[in-house]
């Protein structure tokens, strides 16, 4: 009976305690439920916020990326405007050194060589004295004498000696003299004294004189006072038997000079080059919108430059033409200008100052650009010792300041080499023509296209409004709710349900569900932008082609235009002959060449 | 028995005519090549390479010799890797055509149109051809030459 009381009393405590722990495992369970639900609800707000994080730091790399990109380009406008600037200081700086060097240069000319004047001077003095008969003779010799002295090398002093020996008529004086005079200087001694016998109307000794300094003459290598002799050639200085001469001679230079290999191909690239330096850039105000707009606008510009230079050759042909030459009022005069030319500009020891005051020259009329200078220089051949006679009529044609040419000189070097210049015109036409560009490239911010002349607007402004639209399209797609919204809107389905038997959740589903709607009405907002920008944007590069496309219209025309003046050239020249620009003035009898 | 050496009767015919189609076998210096080159075209010659099209797309065979032939004509002093390498002119066919080419080597016409790629560095003459000054471009190894009407050449180097 006791075992039995004491069985039940263990049986119920046993129980009790099932129960007990039954119980808690209901709480426990329960605990770890809800602890399960607040971990994934923590869980999935962590993941929305990392989500939304990782938008807001993508924003910000995204506005990063345009940030540097404009910083980039910013900095890479001013590293070429600081470029520009440090150029164009530079190039100040060669113009500012250039013109002190000038100054320096004639000074030194000035100092060194100065007193040759006065023997230059003394020589046409001389001469003058002796027509109007007013010094004497005695006054002539003592100063030549003097001069002798002063200028110990210089070619010019014998041959003052020489002059007041024949007017002193002493003939034993002038002969020694003239030796001394051909010792030091054959070749200008000659025609100096060819000159003086042509002033003085010796037409036979004159003859002679011409001869020796002729027969001196190698075509291939010329002295630079030669155009002296070309000079007086050209301005009927000389009487009929020395023209006729001179004539002569020119034509065989100019044949034997043909005869050589490569010869006529050298002339061309030699008048290639001296026309090329007539050629101008265009105006910055000319087609502006297709220089901002067309990757090919540095072929068209350089195209119309060349275009432009046929009217610049005419023009500069036409005013040599059309210029009247005005002769001397007497032979005396005209003798007088040569002779003075003679033994003023060809003096070799003075040669490499006045080589560094051309350069420096050319760096002012160039803006400083000193190798633009150098290249000039080298081309104009000015200074060379020797040149050939074609290279003489090229720098006589072209060059006239430089190579001391007179009207009728260069009329005479353009007839001369006529057809050379023809020849060098029409190549560089050719070569023009040959790189102006069919196709005209446009490129207005990402959006590329051709056209020919223009003329293809409607074709283009499709392609421009398919680009802009499939620009539009990239831009909407990438226009679209976050995670975020979805959510909000999830959560918000999802707390409604649970409203039902919660009413007070109802707020709460409300309040995400109009959270979601307000973001899709930023999201339409954000379109309508896009469509409203991309709109604005057609609208403008529309304009901005329409612009292009009238600029390449005018291109096309000024270019026909320009490139049609290549004939009055050719026209021009056709219709010149050297015999027209021989002159006779001071001839008596009539020519006959 | 001594042979005779007089009275054989043997006449021996030499004939001291020209031949027209004799070439040279010598060699021209380049610049002696572009003095030639510079010369002005004979009328047969420009009259027959314009002509070039006018017998629509496909030229005749004997049409192409015949060019051929008067290529050679206009240059006797030149060897045959000195002739141009080809003629480009301007397309008469119309629209899609703009250019033609005579291909001296393969000798065959070809019609090219708007935006082909002219072969053998004939390219570099399309925008002459098609200018209305020159009738037709000729394209040698280191020029091209364009003829105008009246035969006068116009030189570019490249």
């Amino acid at each position: 009976m006791a075992n039995q009381a004491i069985s039940t009393a263990n049986l119920s405590r046993i129980e009790k305690s099932l129960s007990s722990i039954d119980q808690k495992i209901d709480v426990a369970l329960s605990t770890t439920q809800s602890i399960a639900n607040a971990n994934l609800l923590n869980i999935e707000n962590s993941i929305s916020n990392i989500n939304h994080n990782i938008e807001v730091v993508y924003n910000e790399v995204e506005q990063a990326n345009t940030r540097i990109d404009a910083t980039q380009d910013s900095i890479r406008q001013l590293a070429q405007e600081f470029r520009e600037y440090v150029r164009q200081d530079q190039l100040q700086k060669n113009v500012q050194l250039a013109e002190t060097r000038l100054v320096k240069v004639r000074q030194e000319i000035e100092k060194k060589y100065g007193h040759y004047d006065e023997v230059r001077r003394r020589a046409l003095g001389i001469l003058q004295a002796v027509d109007i008969s007013l010094v004497r003779k005695e006054t002539i010799e003592s100063a030549s004498e003097e001069q002798l002295i002063a200028a110990p090398s210089y070619w010019l002093a014998p041959c003052l000696i020489a002059l007041s020996a024949w007017i002193n008529d002493n003939k034993a004086l002038a002969e020694k003299s003239v030796l001394e005079a051909l010792r030091r200087d054959d070749e200008k001694a000659s025609l100096f004294f060819a000159l003086v016998a042509r002033r003085g109307g010796r037409y036979l000794s004159g003859k002679l004189w011409l001869e020796r300094y002729l027969s001196q003459q190698d075509p291939n290598e010329l002295k630079r006072e030669i155009v002296v002799l070309i000079d007086a050639f050209s301005n009927g200085v000389f009487g009929v038997d020395a023209r006729a001469k001179c004539g002569t001679i020119i034509q065989k230079w100019i044949e034997e000079l043909s005869q050589k290999a490569g010869f006529v191909e050298e002339q061309r690239d030699q008048w290639i080059t001296a026309l090329r330096a007539k050629q101008q850039g265009l105006h910055s105000n000319e087609y502006q919108h297709l220089a901002q707009y067309s990757p090919t606008w540095s072929a068209l510009k350089a195209s119309m430059e060349g275009a432009k230079l046929h009217n610049i050759i005419f023009d500069y042909f036409n005013a040599i033409f059309s210029k009247e030459v005005n002769p001397s009022v007497s032979l005396v005069s005209a003798v007088d200008a040569l002779l003075e030319g003679l033994v003023s500009e060809y003096d070799e020891e003075e040669q490499p100052l006045k080589k560094e005051e051309r350069l420096s020259e050319l760096i002012v009329n160039q803006d400083g650009d000193k190798n633009k200078a150098q290249h000039l220089f080298d081309q104009e051949k000015l200074f060379n010792e020797r040149v050939n006679f074609t290279q003489l009529l090229t720098n006589f044609a072209m060059y006239p300041e430089k190579s001391n040419a007179s009207i009728a000189t260069q009329k005479l070097a353009i007839a001369l080499s006529k057809e050379w210049i023809n020849h060098a015109h029409q190549d560089l036409t050719a070569e023009n023509r040959s790189q102006v560009p069919l196709d005209v490239a446009i490129q207005i911010d990402k959006w590329t296209g051709t056209t020919r002349d223009g003329s293809n607007e409607e074709e283009l402004e499709q392609q421009l409004k398919s680009h802009i639209d499939s620009e539009k399209d990239h831009a909407l797609r990438n226009i679209k709710l976050g995670f975020g919204p979805w959510f909000l809107l999830s959560a918000g389905i999802g707390l409604a349900i649970f409203a039902i038997s919660m009413p007070f959740l109802f707020i709460f589903a409300a309040l995400f569900i109009l959270v979601f709607f307000a973001n899709i009405h930023d999201l339409n907002k954000q379109k309508n932008a896009i469509h409203a920008l991309y709109s604005s944007m057609f609208d403008n590069h529309k304009t901005i082609l329409l612009a292009v496309l009238s600029d390449v219209v005018d291109y096309r025309r000024e270019y026909s235009k320009e490139d049609a003046n290549s004939e009055y050239v050719e026209h021009l020249l056709e219709n010149v002959s050297p015999e027209h620009y021989i002159y006779s003035t001071y001839d008596l009898n009539r020519k006959v060449l | 028995m001594r042979r005779p050496i007089i009275g054989t009767n043997h006449n021996v015919h030499v004939d001291f005519q020209i031949n027209r189609n004799t070439k040279t076998t010598v060699e021209l210096q380049p610049l002696m090549v572009e003095k030639l080159l510079r010369q002005k075209r004979s009328t047969s010659y420009v009259d027959t390479v314009t002509k070039l099209d006018a017998t629509g797309v496909h030229c005749r065979k004997e049409d192409i010799e015949k060019m051929i032939e008067e290529l050679k004509n206009q240059f006797p002093e030149l060897l045959e890797h000195q002739l141009p390498i080809g003629i480009v002119s301007k397309c008469y066919l119309g629209k899609p055509y703009e250019v033609h080419t005579l291909d001296t080597q393969l000798q065959i016409v070809e019609h090219y149109k708007l935006g082909s790629v002219l072969p053998n560095g004939m390219e570099k003459a399309r925008v002459l051809a098609m200018n209305p000054n020159y009738v037709f471009v000729e394209v040698f190894t280191s020029y091209i030459c364009a003829v105008t009407k009246d035969g006068q050449t116009s030189m570019v180097k490249g």
